[in-house]
């Protein structure tokens, strides 16, 4: 990308200096002294843009991710090729929270690059108002062919804020070389079951000498991961949505015991730094051999699964253990938008549709994983055939599925992720009773979103799918769960 | 000048339309609008030149500011590669509070060289900036410091495992993160350097251009308003410096055009109104002057004033053409001077300055020399003129060119010098004699001839005639009589007797000068021929002597021959008689043999003869007769001699031989002294063989074209050493010899136009040869 860049502004620069000078020369022949002056000036002015090809800017979240960074290269590649337009990758910081302000800071300062934004899940009602409305660009029946809870989390105010591309949801690794070590011939169902195989496995493995084996790992550090991590905890015992039919509900005995349970992991089968780990952090000890089990993204490791440490056949994915209540899995997820600011609205959204195009899914999904967001795509036997892991990614979705409540809160999400995760790690690093610390987010929640608290056990009903959370209004009022997203890790597409 | 002068010449015809271009300004405002547009023009070259300066400092400045980019942003990649470098470090030691500030203090610096590498890029945002860059830059900057705190978290819960594997594997996309924008920054600088520094000559290129044409373009704007106003000003002035000229060549007709109303209008109005005034006062000493100009020429005199204290010197036309000069308002002493020829300088200047000091007239002849080599003489005549006597003395004076009258004066000089030198080499005089009976004149060298005093003038005719010897005097007289009757000319030899004795000859050669058949007078030479004629007096002399000394020779030679020249005599005298007697028998015979009576008759008659002609031989010796020459046999000759000595040859013994060749040709000489040389020689011979005997040969033959011939014996030969002396008078080497013989034989030869020599023979004795030139018949 950056030396057809290169190409392309060297061939305009050079004759157009030429002619610039060219100009100057006959001016200054033919003028008088005045003129000339004037021409000698004209010819140090640079000259305007070039007026040929354009290039446009992507800002995407996984650019670390080198399988990811490598497939998305071919895939603007092709789109070059297509249409001529050249595109240039930016990167994004890792974290969800820290990317969002990079975004937000770009958007609202009005910078007329990137031209396209990756948008997590949680982000449309965020950063809406400085993003292009694509119905005019994209024709219906293209909106129409994605899942239409997508399109309606992407929709804002009546504008389609952005497109979607992947589908990401959380899931359990675990070794199935060490399982069948010691006996288990299934992943955990439940919580409680998974507590107890990782206990004696890491206890084993300790007794050989691993002293730095973990049965469980997962993202306890204070960000959005914790939001994502603790909504499928407190929704998988039915503590509620965090955010339910304009409600908060969080403050109620089955978070409590879910949050007092996981507040129970740290420094037994999970690491006492877990309450520090990121997705990445996660990863790094699963992938290092150091753990039994792992909770993490859909989308996140195929690349590093294929390429990792830990060989193919020694470990598997499977949906979250369930609470008392269900399975609940936080959806992720991307989308793309363009900037309302951008130079080149027409070729960004040309860039928009094709990194959303079935057939560009397909075959990113083929190479990396992750989930169509097109439910036409999950018929297609090839695709099935090409993932191993896709049919346990699938059903994780469409049967398990929790959303954060970015679409009910809108730009308020952000303050009340942030409240809920920090009263969460207070669970989990400093032990603190998890009753009262949700009595305390209970009320700053209610102040943050001007909610009103849902009667205590309220959450249970929620069992509902979160296609029908879709109707609540956002902006200030509704809750739903859009899942916090690591930055680097759940790379989309 | 020219060109100006030309100009108005050009113009004059056409009069009026000639004029000053002057428009409504005077010229003091025209100058100073010129020099105010001029200094705005400068102003503005200094405008355009600062601004061209400002240019290229910005073009540095960027330049620089590339550098601060490429600089901040290594900062940051560097902050990035130690932060990693040094926490991976901490981390093996797991040292909780080390680690932490360490990684707070790297965090900060990191965030404080981000902050710094933004500004920087930021400040210089350029079009050409890839825009992706600051995007980078900020990318970088919010992923470090959530690094940071979750290391550190990680680190609080004392996971070192974990924050070693987030720094294997989070931390590098960073640093790759910040090398890719080390790169592209690089790059990007790199060309934003290489546009600079484009810029940097683009605008020093242009700097090279727009200050020379600037400086150009004002030079000339200022030229043209410099021409412009020079041209107001100096038009008008130009005409007026060639109408001045024409003024001063006398053009009074020339008037200069006029047209506007500024300053030099109306001073070109003054010039025409004065140069009409002037017009008329010159004519009327033009046309005065013009005489006095002609009067000079033809005179070749020109007139000439010197100030003397100041040395100007002021001349007449005429004057200019004689000393060859261009004609000059200005001219000094010291230049005329360097006219006057070196060696006459120094001269001239005594003169003149000694005139100036005493104040009087001078007068002088010298010589100038021009350039080419000419020498002129001139004779300068100055008069001290006292006009005012104080202060200046000034000399007037005429030069007059007499160089033709001097060439003619030395002319006469040298043809009187070669005149008077020849005479004295030809001692030759002339003169001119007066009808009315005086010299008119006589040469020097005349004077010098009859030892008279120039001094005294030409002699009267009676003094004259008493010069004249007195033998010649009165014949003298009788022919300058009979010239002035007979109108003829003379040529007479006389002798004179000069008052100091001494005797002279003189011819005198004179002839009449008639003019329109009246006699004017006479002219003449008169040569000194003494030393001819006393040569001519000697030659005859010695001539006689010869004859006489020959005589006496022939004479004593006949003396010494007398015996044998008896018993020749004798022998034909008893042939005679002998047939004398026969005849007379013969006629007594009985009868008379008539017959042989009559023959021995003439045999008589022919001895007889014969004895007559030895007699006449004789005579002949014995005469002393003058020389006469006339063409002669020699063989005949040596046969006329050879009887004479034969008899006194057989007295000693000595046998004659003759050798005579035929068609000898006939020689122009005196048959006796032929004679007389044949006989010395043969008498010579046969003295040297007198006592022993031998051959006396006479030959002759003929040798280149002349006869020669030779008489030998085989006597004792030459005396050795001295076979010349024997020619010499008085030599001799018998005790009878009077020592003549040899030496007349070789004058008589000689005197012939012959030669006469003696060489040894190979054998014994000598031979004589002589040889007679071969006269042509």
């Amino acid at each position: 990308m950056p030396h057809t860049d290169d190409e392309s502004s060297g061939n305009t620069s050079r004759p157009e200096l030429r002619e610039s000078l060219q100009n100057a020369g006959r001016r200054c022949f033919l003028g008088g002294l005045a003129s000339f002056l004037f021409a000698a000036g004209q010819a140090c002015r640079k000259a305007a843009p070039p007026t040929a090809a354009v290039t446009l800017v992507l800002i995407d979240q996984t650019w670390l991710d080198y399988t990811f960074r490598d497939r998305r290269n071919l895939e603007l590649e092709r789109f070059t090729r297509e249409t001529g337009i050249q595109v240039k990758l930016l990167p994004a910081p890792e974290g969800a929270v820290e990317t969002l302000e990079v975004w937000r800071n770009l958007l609202e300062s009005g910078a007329q690059i990137p031209d396209v934004y990756a948008v997590d899940v949680i982000w449309p009602g965020v950063l809406a108002e400085n993003l292009l409305d694509l119905r005019p660009f994209v024709p219906q029946s293209e909106i129409a062919s994605h899942f239409p809870e997508l399109i309606a989390n992407n929709t804002v105010d009546g504008k389609l804020a952005a497109l979607p591309c992947v589908i990401d949801v959380g899931l359990l690794f675990y070794r199935t070389d060490l399982l069948a070590k010691y006996g288990y011939r299934a992943p955990p169902r439940t919580w409680d079951e998974l507590e107890q195989m990782a206990e004696r496995i890491q206890a084993g493995e300790r007794a050989r000498s691993r002293k730095d084996f973990w049965g469980f790992v997962w993202e306890g550090a204070l960000s959005e991961s914790v939001t994502c991590n603790a909504l499928e905890w407190q929704a998988s015992e039915g503590g509620g949505m965090i955010v339910e039919n304009n409600l908060v509900t969080v403050n109620n005995p089955q978070a409590a015991r879910a949050l007092a349970r996981a507040a129970r992991w740290v420094g037994s089968i999970s690491p006492p730094g877990v309450v520090a780990y990121k997705e990445w952090d996660a990863y790094n000890i699963w992938q290092a051999g150091q753990a039994a089990f792992m909770r993490n993204w859909a989308t996140s490791h195929f690349g590093e699964l294929f390429q990792g440490a830990i060989p193919r056949d020694q470990f598997d994915i499977a949906a979250l253990p369930r609470g008392r209540a269900r399975n609940a899995s936080t959806v992720g997820g991307r989308a793309y938008a363009v900037s309302r600011h951008s130079l080149y609205p027409r070729e960004s959204t040309m860039l928009v549709r094709f990194l959303c195009r079935p057939d560009i899914q397909l075959a990113r999904i083929r190479k990396i994983g992750g989930s169509p967001t097109i439910p036409e795509l999950y018929n297609d036997p090839g695709m099935l055939a090409a993932n191993p892991y896709f049919s346990t990614i699938l059903k994780t979705y469409q049967n398990d599925k929790v959303w954060r409540p970015s679409a009910q809160t809108g730009k308020l999400y952000p303050a009340l992720s942030r409240a809920y995760y920090r009263a969460v790690h207070e669970i989990l690093e400093d032990k603190k009773p998890a009753s009262g610390v949700l009595s305390g987010l209970e009320v700053e929640l209610m102040q943050i979103t001007g909610m009103k608290a849902a009667a205590p056990g309220a959450g249970r009903g929620f069992q509902g799918k979160s296609a029908g959370l879709r109707a609540v209004p956002r902006c200030n009022s509704g809750p739903d769960g859009i899942p916090d997203k690591p930055d680097v890790i759940p790379g989309g597409i | 000048m020219t060109s100006a002068a030309l100009n108005v010449n050009s113009a004059s015809p056409s009069g009026p339309g000639n004029h000053f271009r002057l428009g409504e300004w005077k010229i003091g405002t025209l100058l100073t609008v010129c020099f105010a547009t001029i200094v705005v023009l400068m102003v503005l070259g200094d405008i355009i030149t600062l601004s061209q300066f400002n240019r290229v400092e910005q073009r540095a400045s960027r330049f620089y500011q590339a550098d601060q980019k490429s600089l901040a942003i290594m900062h940051v990649y560097l902050d990035v590669v130690t932060f990693r470098e040094t926490l991976t470090s901490l981390a093996q030691d797991q040292n909780p509070g080390e680690f932490t500030s360490q990684a707070t203090s790297l965090r900060d610096n990191f965030l404080k060289d981000v902050a710094l590498a933004q500004q920087s890029l930021s400040s210089a945002q350029e079009a050409s900036q890839d825009p992706t860059i600051l995007n980078r830059v900020e990318t970088v900057r919010s992923a470090l410091p959530p690094q940071v705190d979750t290391m550190l978290e990680l680190v609080k819960a004392g996971d070192w495992q974990a924050v070693r594997f987030r720094l294997a594997g989070q931390v590098p996309p960073l640093i790759g993160l910040s090398s890719s924008l080390v790169a592209d920054v690089e790059k990007q600088v790199g060309e934003e350097r290489a546009q600079a520094l484009e810029g940097i000559q683009r605008a020093q290129r242009q700097l090279y251009v727009v200050l020379p044409l600037t400086g150009v373009v004002i030079l000339i704007m200022a030229a043209m308003l410099g021409w412009y106003a020079t041209h107001r000003i100096s038009g008008p002035l130009a005409q007026l410096d060639a109408a001045a000229q024409a003024l001063a060549r006398g053009e009074f007709e020339y008037k200069v055009a006029v047209d506007g109303r500024d300053e030099l209008a109306d001073l070109g109005r003054a010039f025409n109104y004065a140069a009409e005034q002037l017009h008329k006062l010159y004519d009327v000493i033009k046309r005065s002057e013009a005489y006095l100009s002609e009067a000079q020429r033809l005179s070749h005199t020109g007139s000439f004033g010197w100030q003397v204290a100041s040395g100007s010197v002021y001349w007449s036309a005429e004057t200019f053409r004689i000393f060859e000069v261009e004609p000059e308002a200005q001219l000094h002493l010291d230049a005329v001077m360097q006219r006057v020829h070196p060696e006459d300088r120094w001269n001239v200047r005594q003169i003149i300055d000694s005139a100036a000091r005493e104040k009087k007239d001078f007068d002088l002849e010298h010589r100038l020399l021009m350039p080419g080599g000419l020498v002129k003489h001139v004779r300068a005549v100055g008069h001290p003129s006292f006009k005012n006597e104080s202060a200046s003395l000034e000399f007037v004076g005429v030069i007059t060119d007499i160089t033709e009258r001097k060439r003619a004066e030395n002319a006469l000089q040298r043809s009187q010098f070669y005149i008077k030198e020849g005479q004295r080499v030809a001692r030759m005089g002339s003169w001119a004699y007066d009808p009315g009976g005086f010299f008119e004149y006589w040469s020097e060298e005349l004077f010098q001839i009859y030892g008279l005093d120039p001094h005294k003038g030409a002699p009267t005719l009676e003094q004259y005639l008493a010069v004249i010897h007195p033998q010649d005097r009165e014949s003298m007289a009788e022919v300058i009589k009979a010239m002035l009757l007979e109108r003829c000319g003379c040529d007479v030899k006389k002798r004179i007797l000069r008052s100091d004795g001494e005797l002279r000859y003189i011819r005198c050669v004179g002839i009449p000068v008639v003019e329109a058949d009246a006699l004017k007078g006479f002219l003449g030479t008169a040569i000194d021929v003494t030393e001819q004629e006393q040569l001519e007096q000697e030659r005859e002399r010695l001539r006689q002597l010869e004859a006489e000394l020959a005589h006496t020779n022939r004479v004593s030679m006949l003396g010494e021959m007398a015996a044998s020249l008896a018993h020749e005599l004798k022998q034909p005298l008893a042939a005679a008689i002998t047939s004398a007697n026969s005849c007379i028998e013969w006629l007594a015979h009985e009868p008379p043999n008539l017959e042989r009576a009559r023959a021995a008759a003439a045999r008589i008659d022919k001895y007889g003869n014969r004895a007559a002609e030895i007699i006449d031989h004789i005579r002949s010796l014995y005469r002393k007769s003058p020389s006469q020459r006339e063409p002669v046999n020699v063989n005949e000759i040596v046969h006329e001699i050879f009887p004479l000595l034969q008899s006194e040859a057989s007295r000693y013994s000595i046998a004659m031989r003759l050798e005579l060749a035929d068609g000898l040709p006939r020689i122009e000489a005196d048959r006796v002294q032929l004679q007389q040389v044949f006989m010395n020689l043969m008498l010579n011979a046969i003295e040297a063989m007198q006592d022993t005997g031998g051959e006396l040969a006479v030959t002759s033959r003929l040798q280149e074209g002349q006869p020669l011939f030779a008489v030998s014996d085989t006597g004792m030969g030459l005396p050795e050493g001295i076979a010349d002396q024997i020619f010499s008078a008085f030599f001799t080497t018998k005790p009878q010899g009077s020592g003549m013989g040899l030496a007349i034989s070789r004058s008589i030869v000689e005197s012939h136009g012959g030669r006469l020599w003696a060489t040894a023979n190979d054998g014994r004795g000598a031979t004589f040869y002589f040889t007679l030139p071969a006269h042509p018949l």
